[in-house]
């Protein structure tokens, strides 16, 4: 009998060492994953000795994603890994209190960055801050004067308004620095100024959801919500549209990072189908602009109105949700995500798109995380109007 | 390419498997499969491998012929070369870079690359022709086998460093059966769940906390990082030993225990007992006994300690913090050999202990230290000295659920739990075909195959690497 087991330990442990190159031999390569990103192929061949060291360690890599069962493998260890710690495998996550999830970087080589810098634990130099203030004065300026009604608006995000969930060192710092940078100086920006409905968030906070416990982004209430208050309270305009809601419930947006886990929220959806909107999503819906902005994402929503207004957006990934309710104000609103705008293409893609677009609304909208980045991006195209 | 890595645990090694045992000629399979192991990671330095086993190979044959018909001066003369001639090459490699620029100050255009296991392949090579001049050990007199004993890919990159007298019969002639296998693949899977389980997650924090500046470091997450360094390197080690040891069996190799449960030592003496013992005993062996050993005057005896723990310190790598390593160690023995060893008979068990955990991890640290800058603010903090203050890099920071879990499972199995558990069960065995007794194989079966799917899914999912946007 002991030899049996021994027997069947033996082969159960090669079986399993061999099945994930057998699969591997009969499916072939795959291209993409659930991670978001193309999954290494297989090198080209090394040509002389030199280079085969190179070549066996991008064959290393080529391997450790391609080898068959992959992501069965992964999506166990995810699921034990919360299942036991409630942790997640990949560190870009917190797993914070009372089942809040936070992505607290956007790179694996930043870990926390995200949460450092919207609670001010790593806030930005004076220089920077005061680069931040003159550049969105500028950019509302400069666009207001070629006859855009132009606008800017910063959405607090998670760890702002529910710093409590976070865990410690974080949450204390969060919960302590309740007024940061961006707080004290957002004012300071001359013109229309910054759409930033931090203290809103605070307070819609006690009558539901602000943002769902596993969603990284909005969802929901709140982007319907902002919307509304933007266009009655920053642009003077009367939303016409009434909307039902019903509840319903959605996957984490995290959920790359949460590979093999099913993790839902309970949110609101905004049902539109009454009234005849029409929309249109993806690059071809800006055909014009592909010459400058060659990986272009972006929506359009279209009502057969006569308010003779039309919203351009230009947005991180935080835009997508909240252009549809635009439309209870406008005859058109479109979107267009900065995200994949590369830096060669930031000139001519800024020089065009208003005059392509031919917006009478234009509106700047990025997350309280990226403040610093959209510096950088608008101080390198606005440097030219100096 | 390293055990724990997806190459080898998916591909290479199935396709060893099934290539060894199915075909008849299993040297020449572990050979050619050993310079392919070789190969994948240092393609260029199999040339200087090949070199090493070809003048190893004529030195040995050298001496033995000289043992027949000439002097003892003679045969000791082309010993002599032989060593120098491996030491030149480790030399070389190894310590060039360091010699050049930290003793010379000579900026080099181009740093000399260090071959991977170069360091142990040329002490087992070391060993066999002193093995043959002492005529403990038969000279080896087919290149090939003598080549497989240099390159057999388990022990090559990591050891333990094999003496040629302990495996050249079963290179030769060997068995291989179910129970060595299966023993084998045990012990194989132990070091696996050691490295996989243990040693990398308690790398990644001790990575995150010596990667700390200093104004960051603060006392209490030194200590953190030091005992999760401490755990790291011995798991990770005594993991790739048992890793080798464990593949050596399934293919008929004996290959000798390199880790004794260290951390139970209750002085430095005993430590260095436990600790990497095919090293130890590689330098009591081949230099400190040849030194004269204990039989000497005791300043010679403390010495020659001296001598040979800094070069083991300075076997471990080429910088300054190796050979103060060393010093250290050295340090401790002495005194332990002067003094302190009576004194600390007299002390209870748990003081003893307290002591040598204290000296060891603080050697750790020396270890782990990029420089001598770090190993001096990293020491100072540890002591309680240091000006680091940090809102965010603090003890919650770093202790999440699975390293607390993780650090709990590494301090039992550094004890001999387990091997305890193992002899209580044996010792209640009365029957052979009890229910008992087959229930508890079948546990223990169990716990192996778990352990071992456990550490293959942790490995696998270190392949992860997601964006929460996509990136082409």
């Amino acid at each position: 009998m002991k030899k049996f087991y021994q027997l069947f330990s033996i082969v159960f442990a090669l079986l399993f060492l061999c099945l994930p190159l057998i699969k591997h031999i009969y499916t072939g390569d795959e291209i993409k994953s659930e991670e978001n990103r193309n999954l290494t192929q297989m090198p080209s061949q090394a040509i002389n000795l030199t280079s085969l060291s190179k070549y066996t360690s991008q064959f290393d890599t080529y391997l450790a994603d391609q080898f068959g069962f992959r992501d069965a493998f992964i999506r166990t260890a995810n699921r034990l890994r919360y299942r036991l710690f409630n942790e997640a495998t990949s560190k870009q996550i917190t797993m914070g209190k009372n089942g809040f999830i936070f992505l607290n970087s956007h790179s694996a080589k930043h870990l926390y960055s995200l949460i450092n810098n919207v609670c001010d634990i790593k806030p930005l130099t004076k220089n920077l801050q005061d680069d931040a203030i003159k550049v969105f004065s500028k950019f509302i300026k400069l666009y207001e004067n070629q006859g855009y009604q132009t606008g800017i608006a910063i959405i607090p995000t998670k760890s702002r308004i529910y710093p409590e969930n976070l865990l410690n060192p974080q949450a204390e710092i969060c919960q302590a620095n309740t007024t940061t940078w961006l707080d004290k100086r957002v004012k300071e920006v001359t013109g229309r100024g910054i759409y930033y409905p931090l203290d809103k968030f605070r307070q819609w906070k006690s009558e539901f959801q602000v943002f769902l416990p596993a969603y990284f982004h909005w969802n929901g209430e709140l982007p319907y919500r902002v919307a509304e208050d933007m266009m009655k309270n920053y642009w003077h305009i009367e939303p016409k549209l009434e909307v039902k809601s019903e509840n319903t419930s959605v996957e984490t947006d995290l959920k790359r990072f949460l590979f093999g886990l099913n993790i839902h929220d309970e949110t609101k959806k905004y049902d539109y189908s009454p009234y005849k909107i029409t929309s249109c999503k993806g690059a071809h819906c800006f055909k014009d602009l592909a010459h400058v902005y060659k990986r272009i994402i972006g929506f359009r929503y279209f009502k057969d109105s006569n308010t003779h207004r039309k919203l351009l957006i230009l947005s991180d990934s935080f835009g997508a949700k909240i252009t549809p309710h635009f439309i209870r104000g406008f005859d058109e609103v479109a979107m267009i995500e900065l995200n994949r705008l590369k830096k060669k293409e930031r000139l001519a893609f800024f020089e065009s798109v208003l005059t392509i677009e031919k917006p009478t609304h234009f509106l700047l909208l990025f997350h309280d995380g990226g403040s610093k980045g959209r510096t950088l991006l608008l101080n390198n195209i606005l440097s030219k109007y100096d | 390419m390293i055990f724990s890595s997806i190459t080898f645990l998916f591909y290479f090694l199935p396709l060893f498997l099934l290539l060894y045992f199915i075909t008849p000629f299993k040297n020449t399979v572990l050979l050619i499969a050993s310079l392919f192991f070789y190969a994948w990671g240092e393609a260029q330095y199999v040339v200087l491998m090949l070199f090493s086993i070809g003048i190893n190979f004529s030195f040995g044959l050298l001496i033995d012929k000289n043992s027949q018909t000439q002097t003892k001066i003679k045969q000791l003369f082309i010993l002599s070369l032989g060593v120098i001639a491996n030491l030149l090459l480790l030399g070389y490699f190894k310590y060039f870079n360091f010699i050049s620029g930290d003793l010379l100050h000579i900026e080099l255009s181009e740093p000399v690359h260090l071959p991977l296991g170069i360091s142990f392949f040329t002490f087992q090579a070391i060993s066999y022709l002193v093995d043959v001049y002492r005529k403990e050990a038969k000279v080896e007199k087919n290149i090939f086998n003598l080549a497989l004993y240099i390159s057999m890919f388990p022990q090559l990159i990591a050891g333990p460093i094999v003496r040629f007298k302990t495996v050249a019969k079963q290179i030769h002639n060997r068995l291989h059966t179910l129970d060595n296998i299966s023993k084998g693949m045990r012990i194989f899977i132990i070091g696996l769940a050691q490295k996989a389980l243990i040693a990398n997650t308690v790398a990644i924090t001790a990575d995150e906390i010596f990667a700390l500046p200093e104004s960051a470091l603060t006392t209490a997450v030194a200590w953190l990082g030091a005992f999760c360094y401490t755990f790291q390197i011995y798991f990770d080690f005594a993991g790739y030993s048992n890793m080798a040891i464990g593949l050596g069996l399934i293919m008929g190799f004996t290959f000798p225990k390199n880790f004794n449960y260290p951390y139970i030592s209750q002085s430095i003496t005993e430590f260095w007992r436990r600790w990497h013992m095919s090293l130890s005993t590689w330098f009591r062996d081949y230099l400190y006994i040849p030194l004269g050993g204990n039989r000497i005057s005791p300043f010679r005896t403390y010495t020659n300690l001296m001598l040979v723990f800094l070069l083991c310190g300075l076997w471990h790598g080429a910088a300054w913090t190796f050979i103060f390593l060393g010093a250290y160690h050295g340090l401790f023995l002495m005194l332990e050999r002067f003094k302190l060893s009576q004194l600390l008979d007299k002390l209870p068990a748990i003081i003893r202990h307290t002591y040598t955990l204290i000296v060891v991890v603080f050697g750790w640290v020396i270890f782990r230290a990029e420089n001598l800058t770090q190993l001096q603010y990293y020491s100072k903090t540890l002591l309680g000295l240091g000006q680091g203050t940090s809102v965010l890099e603090t003890i919650p920071t770093f202790f999440s659920h699975s390293l607390a879990t993780t650090l709990t499972f590494a301090v039992l199995f550094s004890l001999p739990i387990f091997n305890y558990l193992k002899t209580q069960f044996k010792s209640t065995i009365s029957n052979q075909q009890s229910v008992k007794t087959l229930s508890f194989h079948a546990i223990f079966e169990i716990f192996y195959l778990s352990i071992f799917l456990l550490s293959i899914v942790n490995i696998a999912s270190g392949s992860y690497n997601p964006f929460i946007y996509f990136r082409f």
